[in-house]
């Protein structure tokens, strides 16, 4: 490389810099005018930006391997993924990146699970938002397990499965223990723990605060010294030196713990909601939004393959999946115009599919298939006037039923309304009711979160709104019903429902996404999305 | 907005899926090199993937995917040039035209570039590794790295931008006496 070519390269990148990182409205001119002017500078500097995104991209590679590496566990239960699905292994470290791509580096993770639900006992609802914020891989909602957290830089919000919030500020390390306590290692963790959470516990070096419904935040430094500061409520104390002793600590009251030592803190005016890493902005969740259908089709019946609207999805309805179910002209049934509607979320566009006179199967591809052999975390949503199903001379009723199927081999998992109307999970012969019945006619918004593992448990959660409950703007930490722990490896790549023949019952604003606010459209629509045509 | 539709047409799905999936890291270099923010670039291949996915009918399967991704992308960047307020863009309308050819080389041998760079990396010490990387992957500006590091924000850019243009040198190198 000469010396003009090297001062020219250096010349375009702190013009670059200046442009990006000082918003150097000069240097932009510049880097501009140069751009115009000099062909070699035109050379390099898509080379340069090509360069920075390879970069990028090996970087968090690193991380992702780092990741693995203290992941890796032998899983005996697995089978291959089919080799049909061999282009979607890539998935598996790009789903992990989503980890670090929001400046946020989980190292050491969750140890590989055995076949029992309680490995998992926590879940990731946020990350902080930095500029990396918007890219849509990121895993939110993804299952914790028991094991040591660590956190290099950024914050997250940890759900446990005891009702209890930690807010963990890196640098830190926290061992997550059980669904109602964790161990501080080092750094600085606030806690929310709301009634029936109260009891949770976090260890420190210095002795063990015991939550009795309260906020509070607990940090460790690197020499071990620990400092306790309730927040609102109160926090037991339960020193490690002496051993035993126990003390209350009321709201705004602190201690600090160095050695033998014990020190009072003066009172803080923050509150736990100050520690939470900020939502996303809406137009973030946008990405996340995989998939939507609207059913706003015009024309009140037609055959599946006309049946092309949404977004997202790569093809049209169609009929069953099964081979035995083969329809000839399969049609649907909607009613134009005619929306479901569920507190703020009516549906923005009219129409709805109507369960009609006769039972019937359809199917649709997804835009990117449920791999339950790699790391996922995936959502669903829809809003459902429920009615019972009714049944034709010599059948069975047969209950709505949405689900994942596999077009290859018809593995299937769903979410279903059982034979007493409560909301149910089938998967692999598990299922899972839970909840009170719903009335007859009721119109609900469903949510359906699906959490795929490569080497730990799989698992679904199902959360059904009934009228006049709000629904949570950031992940639910109530699902209705949960799945045991699953374990397969199959590739779902179709969304089917099972229509029942019932009068009156309607199914309305179908989203697949991959975060909880992006198929709970509380501030988003689709319709809002940027045009881009 | 009208909802972009799916294929009215029959197409090849899988082998469609295929080469998106194996060509989204050069596209997103692609976008990457024309508006030059990562933020902007992410914004831009959604708007491109959306538009492939619309127009996946047209893509003929014995043809390369590439030339005819970066053709759809380079109508997304145009109009996410005109549409971004000014002091967002990083490189004019007229900039970006005259980028084109070099830009869709560049983005079409990523895989080279970036496997080249991998080699290049192995020579990193482990604090520029971590400076790269708080830089890159945690977002850090010059002056938290300077302040976490107790180092001037202009050593700590200088440090940036010589190990950038090492890198880049370094990948030349390598394509250059690459068998």
């Amino acid at each position: 490389m000469n010396d003009g070519l090297t001062s020219l390269e250096m010349r375009m990148l702190t013009l670059l810099h200046g442009v990006r990182e000082e918003c150097d409205e000069a240097a932009r001119a510049e880097l501009n005018t140069l751009l115009r002017e000099e062909a070699e500078a035109r050379k390099i500097m898509p080379r340069l930006l090509v360069d920075e995104q390879a970069l990028v991209s090996l970087l968090r590679e690193e991380g992702i391997v780092a990741l693995i590496e203290r992941e890796a566990k032998p899983r005996q239960s697995r089978v291959p993924l089919r080799s049909a699905s061999r282009w979607l292994r890539w998935l598996v470290p790009a789903s992990m990146a989503a980890a670090i791509i929001w400046g946020l580096v989980l190292l050491g993770g969750r140890p590989a699970a055995d076949s029992q639900p309680r490995d998992y006992i926590a879940t990731l609802l946020r990350a902080d938002t930095t500029a990396e914020l918007r890219d849509p891989m990121w895993m939110a909602g993804q299952r914790l397990s028991a094991g040591p957290l660590k956190l290099e830089h950024g914050s997250v919000l940890v759900g446990m499965d005891g009702g209890a919030q930690l807010a963990i500020l890196g640098p830190a390390e926290v061992v997550l223990e059980s669904p109602g306590s964790a161990r501080l290692v080092s750094g600085q963790v606030a806690v929310q723990a709301p009634d029936e959470a109260a009891g949770f516990r976090l260890a420190t070096p210095a002795g063990t605060a015991v939550d009795l419904g309260t906020e509070f935040v607990v940090s460790v430094d690197h020499k071990g010294v620990t400092e306790c500061r309730v927040l609102s409520g109160e926090v037991e104390w339960h020193s490690a030196r002496p051993a035993q002793k126990v003390a209350l600590l009321a709201e705004s009251e602190g201690r600090r713990f160095r050695g033998g030592q014990v020190e009072s803190l003066p009172a803080s005016s923050l509150r736990f909601q100050d520690f939470v890493p900020p939502a996303p902005p809406a137009v973030a969740n946008v990405g996340e939004l995989l998939a939507y259908e609207p059913f706003d089709y015009a024309e009140p019946m037609m055959t599946a393959d006309r049946a092309h609207g949404g977004m997202g999805w790569p093809s049209p309805w169609r009929g069953p999946l099964a081979p035995e179910k083969v329809e000839v002209a399969p049609r649907m049934e909607f009613e134009p115009g005619a929306s479901l509607a569920f507190g703020g979320l009516a549906a923005p566009r009219g129409g709805s599919l109507v369960f009609g006179a006769q039972r019937w199967f359809r199917a649709r591809a997804l835009p990117l298939p449920v791999d339950f052999g790699a790391d996922g975390v995936h959502y669903f949503s829809f809003l459902m006037r429920a009615m019972p199903p009714t049944a034709a001379a010599g059948q069975k009723p047969w209950p709505m039923r949405f689900a994942l199927v596999s077009s290859s081999t018809h593995v299937w998992v769903a979410v279903s309304l059982g034979t007493s109307f409560r909301p149910l999970i089938l998967a692999q012969g598990n299922n899972n009711s839970a909840g009170e019945p719903l009335t007859a006619g009721e119109t609900v918004f469903v949510v359906c979160k699906v959490v795929t593992s490569r080497q730990g448990a799989d698992q679904m959660f199902l959360r059904v709104y009934r009228s006049g409950e709000s629904i949570e703007a950031g992940e639910t930490t109530h699902w209705t019903v949960s799945s045991r722990a699953l374990h397969f490896d199959d590739v779902l790549d179709h969304v089917e429902l099972a229509i029942p023949r019932s009068e009156g019952g309607r199914f309305d604003e179908l989203r697949v996404g991959t975060s909880w606010a992006a198929v709970v459209p509380l501030t988003q629509r689709p319709d809002q999305l940027r045009a881009t045509n | 907005m009208e909802y972009p539709s799916a294929m009215a047409h029959d197409f090849d799905e899988t082998r469609f899926i295929e080469a998106l999936t194996r060509h989204q890291p050069a596209l997103e270099a692609f976008c990457h090199a024309k508006v030059a923010r990562r933020e902007d670039a992410r914004d831009v291949l959604q708007a491109t993937c959306l538009k492939l996915w619309q127009k996946a009918a047209e893509w003929d399967p014995d043809t390369p995917f590439l030339p005819w991704a970066f053709a759809v992308a380079r109508f997304v960047v145009l109009s996410h040039v005109r549409d971004k307020m000014r002091d967002r863009l990083v490189f004019d309308e007229d900039v970006v035209l005259a980028m084109v050819d070099e830009t869709e080389k560049a983005a079409a041998s990523f895989a080279e570039r970036r496997e080249a760079l991998a080699e290049c990396m192995e020579k990193l010490k482990p604090e520029q590794r971590g400076l790269l990387h708080a830089h890159y992957i945690a977002g850090q500006g010059v002056r938290e790295i300077a302040q976490s590091t107790s180092r001037s924000e202009s050593a700590i850019k200088m440090k940036l931008l010589r190990l950038r243009q090492q890198l880049h040198q370094c990948i030349e190198r390598q394509l250059r006496t690459a068998p």
